[in-house]
């Protein structure tokens, strides 16, 4: 499941590497400035290790927005039109696609910056485990942070950020640790994708209705 | 960069691409009254959300709640009986704008919208492109109708503009694209429950919880107000602000509806008014409870009491600063060109077991609202007692910006403003907010005033028996609505019944399959 292109430079990465030598630079300059991003691009997930984490934030971003987008439906069918509610959709859908790209960032982030054992070498594993648990986390956070009465409802308190984020932080190290969770947490990852298939294109026809929408 | 508008910077910025850029210069041209020096008055809209006539010293209430209402008034016409076509935000604010009635533009739903065929049936296009058109609402509600009509706006100011954070959702909600408005305020950001965005969502949230966490609150001891539709929080004394730069920074001739929050509810006056009706000794008079209020939401006597404290004091809070906006626009000279309409969408009951609006109840507290209009120059007040309504506000602005009005309005000139007074007109108003607004309606809520009297009638609801449970009140003798004399007045129900009846059924006759 854990693929090698993420943790082997590829001939192609070399060859960019070789040609980025900045004119009139000394040769040591040069020498450390190949050396970094070898070290970057040495750490950067493959694609299909990509793909895999990012199957999860969609399904949990769009399904989320879904699922509310259904809770309001029935009342919506009374008053707008089906246009006007197919239009919503593509909003929300054009919405969540930026938002799981935004997410994508946090894992691919840490890979980049952590040592390699702790996050590149696990990518998947930790990453999809990241995800999860920060989105869980974002809806628990979301539902204490509600308008209705006083707002908010629930005093931010250190210990609801920190306990949180404290537990996250053990989940993800645990996934990468124990081989039968980390083979669970690739194996639905490796699962998801097929939600790739579906999901990001029809955010791509989302983005191209608000686009028109905007612009007529 | 006045020439951009900010809705057109929204587009422009949110679309990212050539196209929208195009867009944005294309609609950014000046609208010709911008660039003309005619002499047409500005017209200056205020709506306070939720404002009963009849909590308002101005029109006789026992306590002092609007001592500079009733200072504005000395230089203005005061209607002291105009009625809200409906008992909520939604409808009573698309008669306001359209000048139908809610049957006809069938904005009947909370957060409704006006029927698609009707839309260039609004005030902003009845004024025309003389006008330099700017709306404002803190509410989401009237936004979603406002989008309706961006065609005839030049700029629709976002909710949060006055308030302590305007972040890029609460821009984007009055960007004049209803689907995209629609989808951000009602879910990616809805509120009463977790965002729909997952991302964006709780990180405006958690902004939002850091301002108003560090805003200073010694003024606001029981918390900040805020709106409920769209979470925008606000200081009313900044919202004041606000208003009084718009108005005084709007270029002649200008039409600016700007529609206030307060005093909807939550109640939350500052420190300062805040308790000053608590022992006035003033008991007010009590009235059974109705048996159309939902039993989850009947309130006790001593609750309404409470509430309609808190909401008197809440508008004696808005009519201080309500002087202050006078102040301003008397020094700046504004109020001297300038058309000036006071009113509110609808009004807020604490009787009869309910607090609040938008039940099937339609009795005056819930109908009746304000209507004071001060035209330039006017140096002496003028009383009209004659019942008006609400759809006789797009009419009259016809009448003032010198053009016709159009045929498909259902309302009037208002007397005093070129408008003929006929005692005997008759006025509608509805709520209808559970039925589909594309059928016949099956359960609502009738009201009719003619006259002296005021006809209710309620439609299918299961509580009564019958299809259609009549009241009719003498207002002359009864303005309380105490005593029913339906059966006592049988002539005068008769044809009051006859007309509302035959009008329900027009309404209908579209919608019948």
């Amino acid at each position: 499941m854990r693929g090698s292109t993420a943790t082997t430079p590829n001939s192609q990465n070399d060859r960019r590497l070789s040609g980025a030598d900045v004119p009139g630079a000394s040769p040591a300059h040069r020498q450390r400035n190949n050396r970094l991003k070898l070290r970057a691009s040495s750490r950067l997930p493959g694609w299909l290790q990509l793909a895999q984490v990012y199957s999860i934030a969609v399904l949990i971003i769009y399904s989320w927005t879904i699922l509310w987008f259904f809770w309001k439906l029935p009342t919506w069918q009374i008053f707008l039109t089906t246009g006007e509610i197919l239009r919503v959709l593509a909003f929300s859908l054009a919405t969540n696609m930026v938002e799981s790209l935004v997410l994508l960032c946090i894992p691919v982030l840490l890979a980049l910056i952590l040592p390699r054992t702790w996050f590149s070498d696990v990518f998947v594993a930790r990453g999809a485990s990241l995800t999860m648990t920060g989105l869980a986390y974002l809806m628990f956070l979301g539902d204490q942070l509600k308008f209705q009465g006083a707002f908010p409802s629930t005093a931010l308190e250190p210990w609801l950020l920190a306990l949180p984020l404290g537990a996250l932080a053990l989940i993800v190290y645990l996934v990468g640790k124990i081989a039968l969770f980390r083979r669970m947490v690739e194996s639905l990852a490796d699962r998801a994708t097929i939600f790739l298939f579906v999901m990001p294109p029809l955010s791509v026809i989302s983005l191209l209705v608000v686009l028109v929408g905007l612009t007529t | 960069m006045e020439t951009l508008s900010r809705r057109d910077f929204l587009k422009v910025s949110s679309a990212m691409s050539g196209a929208a850029a195009v867009s944005g210069l294309t609609r950014g041209a000046l609208p010709s009254a911008l660039n003309t020096s005619g002499a047409l008055p500005n017209i200056l809209i205020f709506v306070f959300d939720a404002m009963s006539a009849a909590n308002l010293s101005l029109y006789g209430y026992a306590r002092k709640t609007t001592a500079n209402l009733e200072l504005f008034a000395e230089r203005a016409t005061v209607y002291h009986q105009h009625y809200s076509a409906g008992n909520f935000t939604t409808s009573g604010t698309a008669s306001l704008l359209t000048g139908l009635y809610p049957w006809t533009h069938r904005a009947i739903n909370q957060s409704g919208l006006v029927r698609r065929d009707l839309v260039d049936h609004n005030a902003f296009r009845v004024l025309g492109e003389r006008y330099h058109r700017l709306a404002f609402s803190e509410n989401l509600w009237p936004i979603y109708l406002l989008n309706q009509f961006h065609q005839d706006l030049e700029e629709i100011l976002s909710p949060a503009s006055f308030g302590l954070m305007n972040s890029m959702a609460s821009d984007q909600v009055a960007a004049g694209v209803a689907s995209g408005s629609r989808a951000i305020g009602d879910l990616l950001f809805q509120d009463g429950h977790a965002p729909a965005s997952l991302l964006f969502g709780v990180a405006e949230r958690l902004r939002l919880y850091e301002t108003v966490a560090r805003a200073p609150t010694q003024d606001y001891p029981s918390g900040l107000p805020h709106t409920e539709t769209y979470a925008v929080f606000f200081k009313l004394k900044e919202v004041f602000d606000g208003l009084i730069a718009t108005a005084e920074s709007l270029v002649r001739p200008s039409a600016a509806y700007l529609h206030i929050w307060s005093p909807h509810d939550p109640y939350i006056p500052t420190k300062s008014f805040e308790g000053m009706f608590l022992n006035d000794g003033w008991i007010p008079e009590p009235k059974p409870s109705h048996r159309l209020v939902d039993p989850e939401r009947h309130k006790s006597r001593a609750t309404l009491d409470d509430q309609r404290r808190r909401y008197d004091e809440y508008i004696a809070n808005l009519d201080a600063e309500f002087g202050r906006l006078i102040d301003a626009l008397r020094t700046s000279g504004v109020l001297d060109t300038s058309y000036v309409i006071v009113t509110s969408d609808h009004g807020e009951q604490f009787e009869r077991g309910f607090a609040g609006h938008g039940s099937p109840l339609l009795y005056d507290p819930v109908v009746r609202v304000p209507l004071v209009i001060s035209a330039p120059g006017q140096s002496s007040r003028r009383d009209v007692h004659i019942p008006t309504a609400s759809v006789d506000v797009v009419p009259t602005l016809a009448q003032l910006s010198g053009g016709p009005v159009p045929d498909w309005c259902e309302g009037q000139v208002l007397p005093g403003l070129g408008g003929a007074e006929d005692a005997e007109r008759s006025l509608f108003m509805m709520e209808a907010k559970l039925d589909n607004p594309h059928k016949p309606f099956t359960q609502a809520s009738f009201a009719m005033r003619r006259g002296r009297y005021k006809l209710i009638d309620y439609m299918g609801y299961p509580q009564y028996r019958v299809q259609h449970r009549f009241e009719m009140y003498d207002m002359a003798s009864d303005p309380d609505e105490l005593n029913n004399i339906y059966t006592e007045t049988m002539s005068a129900a008769w044809s009051m019944k006859e007309e509302l009846l035959a009008r329900i059924a027009r309404a209908d006759a579209l919608y019948v399959k």
